[in-house]
């Protein structure tokens, strides 16, 4: 599986997870922190 | 705490470089003020490397975030992404920061603050449940109004020096010789913030003629390299090549500001070589276009003048399309060049010299904003001498309503100039006033009725709800009104966040501050009804008596 997949995967856990109303813990704070870093990456391409 | 113990403070600036840039100002007057302060920057690896020559002064850790130290190739795997993401938040909890600030205002972020250790926290951050939560009320401030309108009255390095707890709101300036030099750098981040090439070559063409003395250079990142060849291969500046010298992509940002510091005079739009030359104060000629807000990104020095389009489009949204680009247009290279001259010859840059040297036709369009210092920092004021429109007008209502509010400074304006045709809006405004008092004192009402029925000792849950219902009816009410009255839009979303990070554990402790949100809400909205009033009675008055006088003839 690549990257892109395992974070893929991991955002639909972490989805079913806050659709359950379970709180956050470090480790899904890590991921989150790394996929939004990865979006704004993206939007400091010149437009 | 001891005395000779250093307070470690944590700064997150990880947006781009421009942001790094007034970051930097901000904390180096902070550290002016604060010796005893150690700070540590977090910022982007690819935005402050290059300006570790500026930065290292000020900071004494600097941490760089970068995805690919998180992630170095394809083949990493995301667990061991995760753990390079604990070792790199590690390294920041091993600093043991006294307070962390966060200034980005990205979701990134908010993420990062969260998981940063730090006994006290400001700006932006994140709860277990994944809301975003903002304590402080300036950046609650700059997420309401600086994020989502127009009509922000501060410079952001002023913003950034309240947050981190600067008192000192005027840029340090030192006199200092400089050679023959104009340094122009005719690149912005997108394209609806920079004139076309034509535009500079035309400038340039003017500039070279008119300063025989005068040496030029191009300075750019190696990506603006192609577009800057293309403005030096134009046959039109073939007699001045050698007096003009293209630097881009060929220095680093630390030659490019020692090229800063010795030249006469820079002429840039709102870019990231702007707040170089600000720290290096140089004169600066800015030009600001499309999205630009010429007060927030203004270069924050003595010596600026920035060139700013009048029309009603301007400044427009980032994802705005725009194919006509009308503003550019209305910046004419003339008026960009006398200013220029004027500079170099060491005139004086006034209303006078507007009316004396410059064709109306040029200033038609256009005003010409400098900047003055008052105990809340920076403020532009129109030297061109062209006339406020509603917009502006309440810009000057909002820097003295938040100056009060925020910190109970009272500035004292002149009252602002107005048109006909911003008399009639402004006099429309004291409705959408009365409507948004009035919807906060049925805040204040059903906030009561809440806080009075959860203090009985066997509460009506019925009527909490019914009333929790009726708040956000009035939040409903209030975005509609914003909708109709749009210069009323900073209160409304301010008080609406403020509310959404309401203090208290209970129902009595958030009900309690919510109360006093609507109160503030009412007081703020009471100002600048009183503005309206003061501004345009004087008007409404002259109007009348106009008016008796003709019936009278």
């Amino acid at each position: 599986m690549s990257i892109q997949e395992e974070i893929h995967k991991a955002m639909r856990e972490l989805q079913a997870k806050s659709s359950r109303n379970q709180p956050l813990d470090q480790d899904d704070m890590r991921l989150l922190f790394l996929t939004s870093l990865i979006e704004e990456e993206a939007d400091h391409v010149e437009k | 705490m001891s005395k000779n113990k250093p307070i470690r403070m944590g700064v997150i600036q990880i947006t781009r470089i421009g942001d790094v840039l007034q970051t930097y100002q901000a904390a180096k007057q902070l550290k002016r003020e604060r010796p005893e302060v150690e700070l540590t920057l977090i910022a982007r690896k690819k935005f402050a490397k290059g300006l570790g020559f500026l930065l290292d002064e000020v900071f004494t850790n600097i941490v760089y975030v970068d995805v690919k130290d998180f992630i170095p190739s394809k083949t990493s795997g995301l667990d061991q992404a995760r753990q390079r993401v604990g070792s790199f938040l590690e390294e920041i909890d091993n600093i043991k920061l006294d307070a962390l600030i966060n200034l980005s205002f990205s979701k990134s972020s908010s993420y990062l603050a969260s998981l940063i250790q730090s006994k006290h926290k400001m700006g932006l951050r994140q709860t277990k449940n994944n809301q975003l939560e903002i304590r402080d009320q300036w950046s609650q401030y700059v997420y309401s109004t600086v994020m989502n309108s127009t009509l922000n009255p501060f410079n952001l390095v002023d913003i950034f020096k309240n947050i981190l707890g600067a008192k000192t709101f005027t840029p340090e300036y030192k006199e200092k010789p400089r050679g023959d030099k104009i340094v122009l750098h005719p690149f912005a981040s997108i394209k609806k913030k920079r004139w076309g090439a034509n535009k500079w070559v035309d400038l340039l063409y003017k500039l070279a003629k008119e300063n025989p003395d005068q040496e030029f250079f191009i300075v750019g990142s190696p990506e603006e390299q192609k577009e800057s060849e293309a403005l030096m291969e134009s046959g039109a500046l073939e007699e001045f090549r050698s007096r003009i010298h293209n630097l881009t992509g060929t220095t680093s940002i630390q030659e490019t500001y020692l090229l800063l510091e010795e030249a006469k005079v820079l002429v840039c739009h709102d870019s990231m070589v702007a707040h170089l030359g600000a720290i290096a104060q140089i004169p600066t000629v800015a030009l600001s276009l499309g999205p630009v807000r010429p007060l927030e990104t203004n270069p924050y020095h003595h010596n600026t003048l920035n060139i700013v389009p009048k029309r009603k489009c301007f400044p427009c949204k980032v994802e705005e399309k725009c194919e006509l680009l009308p503003c550019h247009k209305d910046i004419s290279h003339q008026l960009t060049s006398q200013i220029v001259s004027a500079i170099l010859n060491e005139e004086t840059i006034d209303g006078d010299f507007f009316k004396r040297n410059v064709s109306p036709f040029y200033l038609q369009n256009v005003s010409v904003l400098a900047p003055r210092f008052t105990p809340m920092g920076m403020d532009l004021v129109d030297i061109s001498e062209s006339g406020a429109n509603a917009e502006e007008v309440f810009k000057t209502f909002y820097k003295i309503m938040w100056s009060f509010y925020f910190k109970e400074l009272e500035l004292n304006y002149p009252l602002p100039q107005i048109s006909k045709e911003s008399l009639a809006t402004l006099v429309d405004y004291t409705r959408g006033c009365d409507y948004i008092f009035e919807l906060y004192s049925f805040g204040m009402r059903f906030s009561k009725e809440i806080f009075q029925e959860a203090q009985k000792e066997n509460p009506k849950m019925d009527k909490i709800k019914e009333n929790i219902g009726k708040l956000s009816e009035i939040d409903d009410l209030c975005a509609v009104t914003k909708q109709t009255y749009p210069l009323l839009t900073p209160i409304v979303d301010f008080f609406f966040v403020n509310k959404a990070n309401a203090q208290g554990t209970n129902i009595i402790e958030i009900t309690q501050s919510n109360l006093l949100s609507f109160h503030e809400g009412q007081n703020l909205i009471k100002i600048i009804y009183d503005l309206i009033q003061n501004v345009t009675g004087p008007f409404l008055e002259r109007e009348r008596n106009k008016s008796v006088k003709d019936k009278e003839v």
